[in-house]
């Protein structure tokens, strides 16, 4: 998408907020992201009324901001930093979710989860999108964004590591171990429904 | 011959296909003489597939309400002009003023504090809840069934760790409580009160520290057609925001001052 020229910060003498000449492509493709905007929030706070006012609070930020993305690149990438942003500053107040982003903590609770090794190798697609839900919701958040970011909305590992804000290697490391996480807490559920068909 | 944990970083791109040739010969050659790190490929892989795989089913849909709130923040409406007049304290002045939808008025909002520059940073303050007060009631839902003030202090307790006063319900002041929430654009340190006043969007705000710009005076502050009435007491900062006759909202403020503090 190619969007018309837009406006830099001395065209009007203002800055940082809504301009009244939208270009309106730019809102258009910005609002084609909401699903993958939304599903993404839902599985940040795990809450329908919540993830909808993420969604809709990193619109108002994403237009009131306009002017700073630059053109050519990724809008969808920049908006979902802005969520991703704007979802940390809400769980930074959040006494019932303190902020756990803290990477040494974050990959020795990837080490605690990876005793559950079992040798199934398949899983079963007959049980497999309801576990999938769940067992994506079980993981610990920072994989959960790393895994989904990366096989859900198929974000580059460059552009996950701008969203979440740390290195592109402790990203990769992330989506390893998160997937490997994920296949541990199915394959076991896998194995039941072997046992009982 | 490479340590399984040298190569650990390298399994993302192994699987995804996007390791560079080098480091993919390296890993083939490990895997031949290491098999649970083969086991561990394979299991990556099977959930990378499982999950490409149904990409569709995991992707949530937003809903039209919230599609077309998102659109409206991004497309100035344009309402009609409309003349009321307004009793100010001590004189009567007619006031040209604008009925704004949720879009107009944040963008008043936010271009009255970014473009035009306000007096003081009290009235930024007070712009900051008045775009809140505005996109509240738009974004959150109406209750089915009207919520109990005491109960709503009590979770507030409960989730955010701080102590609030719920003014009730007062039929007098054809007050209407509709909940308790707290914003997320001001990082949920503030409570926000959800009212309904003579029919109208009301808010009370507790911010759970004294605003350097108030005092315990109530100050009123006019700006986008609506009124803030904002004080501070008890290490706290109070503000009532709703649109009407100045010596009205006061005349509310003053009973959820007395309510709330």
């Amino acid at each position: 998408m190619v969007f018309g020229r837009r406006p830099g910060p001395s065209d009007s003498g203002a800055s940082g907020s809504a301009d009244p000449d939208y270009d309106s492509a730019f809102i258009d493709e910005a609002l084609s992201y909401i699903d993958g905007l939304y599903g993404t929030a839902l599985r940040l706070t795990r809450k329908a009324q919540d993830a909808e006012d993420l969604v809709q609070d990193t619109y108002l930020k994403a237009f009131r901001a306009s002017r700073q993305f630059e053109r050519g690149t990724n809008l969808k990438a920049w908006l979902f930093t802005i969520l991703h942003n704007t979802f940390r500053n809400m769980r930074r107040h959040d006494v019932r979710n303190p902020v756990d982003v803290d990477s040494e903590t974050v990959e020795q609770a990837a080490d605690a989860n990876g005793d559950e090794r079992t040798p199934e190798q398949l899983l079963s697609r007959a049980t497999l999108d309801a576990d999938l839900q769940r067992a994506l919701d079980e993981l610990p958040e920072a994989f959960r964004q790393a895994v989904w970011l990366r096989d859900v909305e198929e974000f580059s590992y460059a552009e996950i590591a701008n969203i979440v804000d740390v290195p592109i290697g402790t990203v990769m490391s992330r989506i390893s171990r998160g997937r490997k996480m994920l296949h541990d807490r199915l394959a076991p559920k896998r194995a039941r429904t072997a046992k009982v068909g | 011959m490479a340590d399984c944990r040298d190569l650990e970083p390298l399994f993302a791109s192994y699987v995804d296909g996007e390791a560079p040739p080098a480091d993919r010969a390296a890993i083939d050659a490990h895997v031949r003489t290491c098999p649970p790190c083969g086991e561990r490929l394979a299991c990556e892989a099977e959930v990378r597939s499982a999950l490409a795989s149904r990409r569709g089913q995991l992707r949530a849909s937003a809903s039209d309400a919230l599609r077309r709130r998102c659109a409206d923040a991004g497309r100035p409406a344009v309402g009609a002009a409309a003349r009321a007049t307004i009793t100010r304290p001590g004189a009567t002045i007619p006031r040209l003023w604008v009925p704004l939808s949720m879009a107009a008025t944040i963008l008043l909002a936010v271009g009255g504090v970014f473009f035009y520059g306000l007096r003081s940073g009290g009235e930024a303050f007070a712009a900051q809840l008045m775009t809140d007060h505005v996109k509240c009631f738009e974004v959150a839902p109406q209750p089915t069934v009207l919520p109990d003030a005491q109960a709503l202090a009590r979770e507030w307790l409960t989730t955010r760790g701080w102590s609030l006063k719920v003014p009730n319900a007062q039929a007098s002041e054809q007050l209407q409580l509709l909940g308790v929430r707290r914003c997320i654009s001001t990082d949920g340190t503030t409570a926000h009160m959800m009212y309904k006043w003579r029919g109208q969007p009301l808010s009370v705000y507790v911010v759970n520290h004294e605003d350097k710009h108030f005092d315990s005076s109530p100050r009123l502050i006019e700006r986008f057609g609506q009124e803030a009435i904002v004080w501070c007491a008890r290490g706290r900062t109070y503000a009532v925001v709703a649109r009407g006759r100045p010596t009205d909202v006061e005349h509310v403020a003053e009973y959820v001052r007395l309510s709330a503090e």
